[in-house]
């Protein structure tokens, strides 16, 4: 039996996968995930789609709240950017590639400017910054009727890769789910790497990080850089997937949850936000099937509670901040331990 | 290591180019068996304006519940479902694709309203699954229809152009002074859009437009310009709870004229809420009013009375639903027992002054007008009843806006 990991060398501390168990089991879990999905129907994909964006969202957002400790509530916003910038440029005849990847830079660049008050600004009063950018961009969103066809939304293409188009579910999993793995895997590595470190240092103690000689400057702006080209990565495929966006698929709402998707992910941590993307995605339709339940017996139960699973998805919420602050990658990290050690946990 | 990257290609990627090349056509009608019909729904039922979604389910619900008592639609029973769509995109996409995947429906009675029916509106193309929206927003259906979605009724413009020619030529108002206020979107434009063309057409004074921006909770400063400008008529394109707002604000200010709304405001708590600010306070309507002496309406009360309290009243999009399901039912009766949905469809486009028993007017479609202009009403509120009485006879707008 495996009591630990013994590893003899700082590279190996540091491997992306740590064991070889690890390899196998991430190896099996993607055979399976295609698998299923090559059986599944659409409305599962579609859920499976909506969590894989939602990762690549929610890993941008834990890059700059979680690891380098600058919150932002505006997250919807740089979505925003990168969904209309890749709808546009798509529709003006640029390949899909390319056109997601400029997005993606259009959002950076977006990003470098909310990010210069950042240098200034801490705590609240960013919180507050961010706030509002979100609001901004959903305003212009709104009133650039010549750009963005205003409150009555944009009808977008289909992603298209050499002539094969991605228009349905199952083959819009096949174009996200390498790009979500690439996401994972750079901000896994980052993490690692001596960015992720100073981002780390910065978010624990500012003042001690640039004593230490970290430019706080430099690598405030990297975190929002990255955090809103993954942003901007993310909000262009939304688009692409719905075929159509508007402002209100941007709202203060979308923020509020990609924060949330972090908070009960485990901030700073990977693994917790690819947890926290899913679960968040996950939940809304979970709790539906709650009054279904009920349908046949009391429907009258259902008429009065409608709101019920409104209630449970803000207890859940709660509940996490207040029993597992961790989220939910202590809950794995709690559990790994428990079984590592059995039958002789203590 | 490029070994191993070689060998995770090469097991992956064969997976990679079956996911793309599969897909499955069938060739038979979904949700259409021997003995049953599924029709979706989906609409807020719950968050802020789950008041709307749930009526809207119900309405549909009660009457095929009623169908199917009678007998059902040649000899098959509906079975109708109603998701969750929450008023947000991606919540309504997720209801869509459950319902065309899980529940395989035949048809949708509803897709809530103009922002999710723009969302979803690519992918009900795609699937080509009839749909019907309680909603009748310009936007979605000018200058040309979706192919499979429907509704009924006047556009916002047309209420509009109603409402002022109510003021003109029944009210017999001479060259008066008119003032606007609205929503600062496409909703509030397009009211915006009938205010102007009425103003141009009938020479009117404008001396005030005042717009307001969706889920503000400040109006002062707009009444007050409003009541600066001493208009003779205020015309509304508000939400309820900002019409509610603007009656409270325009009493505290003294403002004390006509407020003539559009009808997406006409709901029976407008007026509890508001209370005597309200007794100046008309709409116009396109459905006939809860209780009214129509054949159609006493059928629907009959079904509302069985599941609701005694004294409480359906509201507006209750009836708005009862209404489509009345259109579906008889289209998918028309088409016998060889139901399909291209079928479906041209039925729906061939059906021509479609009578509702005094719910609404007489509907008609065609190919290219998916949202027919119906007879509507002014409607004026009674603080004392909390109720609406019709001021007008049905009619229709002399000014036409529509191509």
């Amino acid at each position: 039996m495996r009591s630990g990991d013994f590893k003899t060398s700082y590279k190996e501390d540091i491997a992306i996968f740590q064991t070889r168990f690890v390899k196998v089991c991430i190896g099996i879990f993607i055979v399976v995930l295609i698998g299923v999905i090559l059986m599944a129907d659409n409305y599962f994909i579609y859920i499976v789609n909506l969590c894989a964006i939602a990762t690549i969202g929610a890993l941008g957002l834990n890059i700059i709240t979680g690891l380098a400790g600058q919150i932002s509530i505006g997250h919807a916003g740089f979505l925003a950017i990168g969904a209309y910038a890749s709808a546009l440029l798509l529709k003006s005849g640029v390949p899909f590639l390319v056109s997601i990847t400029i997005a993606g830079f259009i959002t950076t660049l977006s990003g470098l400017i909310v990010g210069i008050p950042s240098l200034r600004l801490k705590g609240l009063y960013l919180a507050i910054t961010t706030f509002a950018f979100g609001f901004v961009v959903e305003h212009l969103a709104n009133i650039w009727v010549s750009l963005t066809n205003g409150a009555n939304g944009m009808v977008v293409l289909p992603a298209s890769i050499l002539g094969l188009t991605f228009d349905s579910d199952r083959k819009f999993f096949f174009l996200v789910f390498p790009i979500t793995v690439s996401a994972i895997l750079y901000a896994r590595n980052l993490v690692r790497s001596k960015v992720g470190r100073a981002w780390i240092a910065i978010r624990d103690r500012d003042i001690a990080a640039q004593t230490m000689g970290i430019s706080l400057s430099w690598y405030k702006l990297s975190a929002f850089a990255v955090s809103s080209f993954y942003a901007g990565i993310a909000g262009a495929l939304y688009g692409h997937y719905m075929q159509f966006i508007g402002p209100t698929h941007f709202e203060l709402y979308l923020s509020v949850q990609y924060l949330a998707m972090i908070i009960i992910g485990g901030l700073g941590s990977v693994l917790g936000t690819i947890f926290g993307a899913v679960f968040m995605t996950i939940l809304p339709e979970l709790l539906k099937y709650i009054p279904d339940l009920f349908r046949q017996s009391y429907p009258v139960i259902v008429e009065r509670f409608a709101d019920i699973n409104l209630v449970l998805y803000g207890m859940l919420i709660m509940l996490f901040v207040i029993i597992e602050p961790k989220g939910l990658h202590g809950i794995w990290t709690n559990v790994k331990t428990y079984w590592r050690m059995w039958p002789y946990t203590h | 290591m490029n070994r191993k990257v070689a060998i995770v290609i090469f097991l992956v990627f064969p997976l990679f180019v079956l996911g793309l090349g599969s897909g499955i056509a069938s060739a038979k009608t979904p949700g259409v068996t021997g003995n049953e019909i599924v029709i979706g729904s989906i609409s807020p039922l719950t968050g802020p304006i789950a008041m709307v979604g749930v009526a809207i389910a119900n309405g549909a619900k009660d009457y095929f519940d009623y169908i199917n008592q009678k007998g059902g639609i040649n000899g098959r029973k509906i079975k109708f479902i109603a998701e969750d769509g929450k008023y947000e995109p991606p919540t309504a996409m997720a209801s869509l694709k459950k319902l065309i995947a899980r529940d395989k429906i035949f048809a949708l009675s509803s897709t809530s309203g103009t922002p999710i029916t723009a969302a979803l509106r690519p992918s009900i193309e795609r699937e080509k699954l009839p749909s019907f929206t309680t909603i009748a927003a310009s936007n979605i259906f000018s200058p040309k229809p979706p192919a499979h979605i429907f509704s009924f009724g006047p556009y916002y413009s047309e209420n509009m152009i109603f409402n002022i020619e109510y003021v003109l030529f029944v009210l017999k108002a001479k060259s008066p002074k008119v003032a606007l206020f609205y929503q600062d979107d496409e909703f509030g434009m397009d009211g915006r859009r009938g205010f102007e063309a009425a103003v141009k057409k009938y020479n009117l004074k404008v001396v005030a437009m005042e717009k307001y921006s969706r889920g503000t909770i400040d109006i002062s400063s707009q009444v007050h310009n409003i009541k600066a400008s001493k208009p003779d008529y205020l015309f509304i394109t508000s939400i309820p709870s900002t019409t509610i707002m603007l009656f409270k604000e325009a009493k505290k200010v003294g403002l004390n004229v006509p407020i003539i709304a559009v009808a997406n405001t006409r709901f029976e708590q407008v007026i509890k809420v508001a209370g005597d600010a309200a007794k100046n306070f008309y709409t116009t309507e396109y459905t006939a009013l809860p209780g009214e002496d129509f054949p159609g309406m006493k059928e629907l009360m009959s079904l509302w009375t069985k599941k609701n309290p005694k004294n409480s009243l359906p509201s507006r999009y209750y009836i708005i639903s009862h209404v489509v399901a009345m259109v579906m039912t008889e289209a998918m009766k028309r088409c016998g027992s060889d139901l399909t949905r291209d079928k479906f469809l041209n039925v729906i486009e061939s059906l021509k002054d479609f009578e509702t028993g005094g719910l609404s007017g007489k509907i008609s479609y065609s190919h290219t007008d998916h949202c027919p202009l119906t007879a509507m009403r002014v409607v004026r509120a009674n603080p004392k009843t909390n109720r609406y009485e019709a001021v007008t006879p049905w009619g229709l707008p002399k000014l036409r806006v529509r191509k």
